[in-house]
């Protein structure tokens, strides 16, 4: 009976030395490493980064973390945003001289796959669309410098890399066109900042380090992307467009009205009864009808 | 005499129509009363939950039928009253042939509009009701006051052209729609003895098609012309030329009333085929 009372007391024992730190950990106390490269959540170790790479489309709320007093002694306070902390979190310090540092972590789990990813180290990656996929290997071949200027016009692909379940995309670098070539510029390589929502007439004026892309498996995928390949095509060019939606805007706007202005001035003339004034009511709806689209023609041309 | 023909027009419609419109109100209260027990994360009974789930789902259903009823009971006065036996009657009323005309088309115009209100009234209530929670907190009042002083920002007094804009649209389109659709009723009653109803729903079911068509293609085509057109003009013209394309549209449509109106009153006068 001894024996199992101190096996049993023995257990509690353990179990409340286990349970304390277990429970204390519970708590929003968040341990951080001196120069705020790490901090631990929830028992987890999260590798300071930078986020400008990815995107999370998620909402969360900041926590106030409680401080110890050796934290107190950095810091004045400090918040901790979960936005996934499966993934990734921001932590905001507020140091002893009122001035604010701002991180943001991703757990140490995943840090490799994501430092794997901006390195360019990662095989598949995607366009826009995940059909349209390239060997990243295949874009990074013929190393080129271009001058991208403010003016030129570009249609932009972005290309990503997912990893998370798919639930974060790492924005690798751009594909665009220039004089009939296919270019990728890979932030790394290029050593500029990436721009989420890429926008090339950000980049004023500079000669960038390139990559022309000349991989027959990656043209055919930019073909498809782009509406060059037969299948996509647009049966109008905009010019094509521009030109025919111009003729309609003036043929239903100016021209159908002009027509029926005409046919309702001689029906007028003709009738003799009621519809006379029915007729001249119309073709002034007409008059005014050619009159508005006529002012509102000129200015806008 | 116009008044008089609409008095009993109004009288005829607002028979049936007041108690469709009370039971879209209610139903839309009964559903903003359900919204915070469907989508509560507490631990509700699973019956519970399914029946605010359904009585939503009828609430949506109910209100729908209610614009589904004001529509058939304008379009089943128009055809009774002009092409059945009562056609006889109309006709014979001391009134000229285009006051019967403009009391049906005032009479249905302002029925589809006070049917658009009391669903938006419905679907309003529903809403204010069940996002209660949500809505009334100063964030969301402040959010929508700053949206609202955004948008002035942007377009200055040019709102107030555009509030009215929208108005006259929204009265000239529904006119239109009406108008077509008398024109259909009576071009099938103009043309058939028989099956005049089954007709005039083919006639409109075609003709609705082409024209929606035809108008799809054309937004589809000037949008992207004036999309692009406007992108080259300077800030302080776009409110202007806004404005001037509003302006033309509403035009436009007016210009359509004027052929249709134009077609029914002839078809009335001239071609009108009794049974």
């Amino acid at each position: 009976m001894k024996k199992i009372l101190s096996i049993i007391s023995s257990v509690l024992i353990a179990l409340t030395i286990f349970a304390v730190p277990s429970f204390a950990k519970t708590n929003d106390t968040v341990a951080f490493s001196d120069d705020f490269s790490y901090v631990y959540y929830n028992g987890t170790r999260y590798i300071a980064t930078d986020s400008r790479y990815f995107y999370i489309n998620d909402y969360a709320e900041p926590i106030e973390v409680t401080l110890t007093k050796e934290q107190k002694q950095k810091i004045k306070a400090m918040s901790i945003t979960p936005y996934d902390s499966e993934f990734y979190l921001e932590a905001n310090y507020l140091l002893n001289n009122n001035t604010s540092v701002y991180c943001t972590y991703i757990n140490e789990y995943y840090y490799k796959h994501y430092q794997n990813a901006i390195e360019g180290k990662v095989t598949t990656v995607y366009l826009y669309d995940e059909d349209l996929t390239f060997n990243l290997q295949n874009l990074l071949q013929n190393k080129t410098s271009i001058l991208v200027s403010e003016d030129s016009e570009y249609d932009c692909y972005n290309i990503m890399y997912q990893f998370f379940d798919g639930d974060v995309e790492v924005d690798l670098g751009v594909v665009f066109k220039q004089d009939d070539k296919y270019y990728y510029l890979d932030y790394a390589t290029a050593g500029i900042e990436f721009i989420h929502g890429f926008d090339f007439s950000m980049i004023a004026e500079k000669n960038v380090t390139v990559y022309e892309i000349t991989d027959e498996e990656s043209l055919s995928t930019l073909d498809l992307a782009l509406g060059n390949s037969p299948e996509t095509r647009p049966l109008f060019d905009d010019n094509t467009t521009m030109l025919i939606s111009g003729f309609l805007l003036i043929f239903i706007f100016g021209i159908i009205p002009l027509g029926l202005l005409i046919l309702f001035l001689i029906l007028a003339l003709r009738s003799k009864t009621k519809y006379r004034k029915i007729f001249l009511t119309l073709s002034l709806i007409c008059i005014l009808q050619i009159a508005v689209f006529s002012v509102l023609f000129f200015m806008i041309m | 005499m116009l008044g008089k023909l609409l008095k009993h027009d109004f009288k005829a419609l607002f028979k049936y129509w007041w108690i469709a419109a009370i039971i879209s109100l209610g139903l839309g209260v009964a559903a903003g009363f359900s919204i915070p027990i469907a989508i509560s994360d507490n631990n509700i009974p699973p019956i519970l939950r399914a029946s605010t789930i359904i009585a939503i789902f009828v609430a949506i259903m109910g209100i729908g039928v209610f614009s589904a009823f004001s529509v058939v009971m304008i379009f089943i006065r128009f055809y009774k009253n002009l092409f059945t036996d009562e056609g006889y009657l109309t006709f014979t009323l001391p009134v000229k042939r285009a006051s019967i005309l403009n009391s049906k088309l005032i009479s249905a115009v302002l029925f589809t509009i006070a049917t658009t209100f009391i669903i938006f009234a419905a679907i309003l209530t529903a809403l204010l009701i069940g996002f209660s929670k949500d809505i009334f907190t100063v964030r969301f009042l402040n959010e929508i006051h700053d949206s609202v002083l955004e948008i002035y920002s942007h377009t200055g007094a040019y709102i107030y052209i555009y509030i009215i804009a929208a108005v006259l649209l929204y009265i000239s389109i529904t006119t239109i729609s009406t108008l077509f659709l008398f024109n259909c009723i009576t071009f099938a009653s103009t043309i058939t003895k028989k099956a005049r109803v089954i007709t005039a729903i083919a006639i409109y079911y075609v003709a609705n098609s082409v024209f929606t068509s035809i108008f799809q293609i054309l937004f589809v085509f000037s949008g992207s012309y004036i999309s692009d057109k406007m992108d080259t003009l300077s800030e302080n013209m776009y409110n202007p030329i806004t404005s001037l394309i509003l302006l033309c549209v509403f035009v436009f449509t007016v210009f359509i009333i004027g052929i249709l109106y134009t077609i029914e009153y002839y078809m009335l006068d001239r071609k009108l085929n009794l049974l």
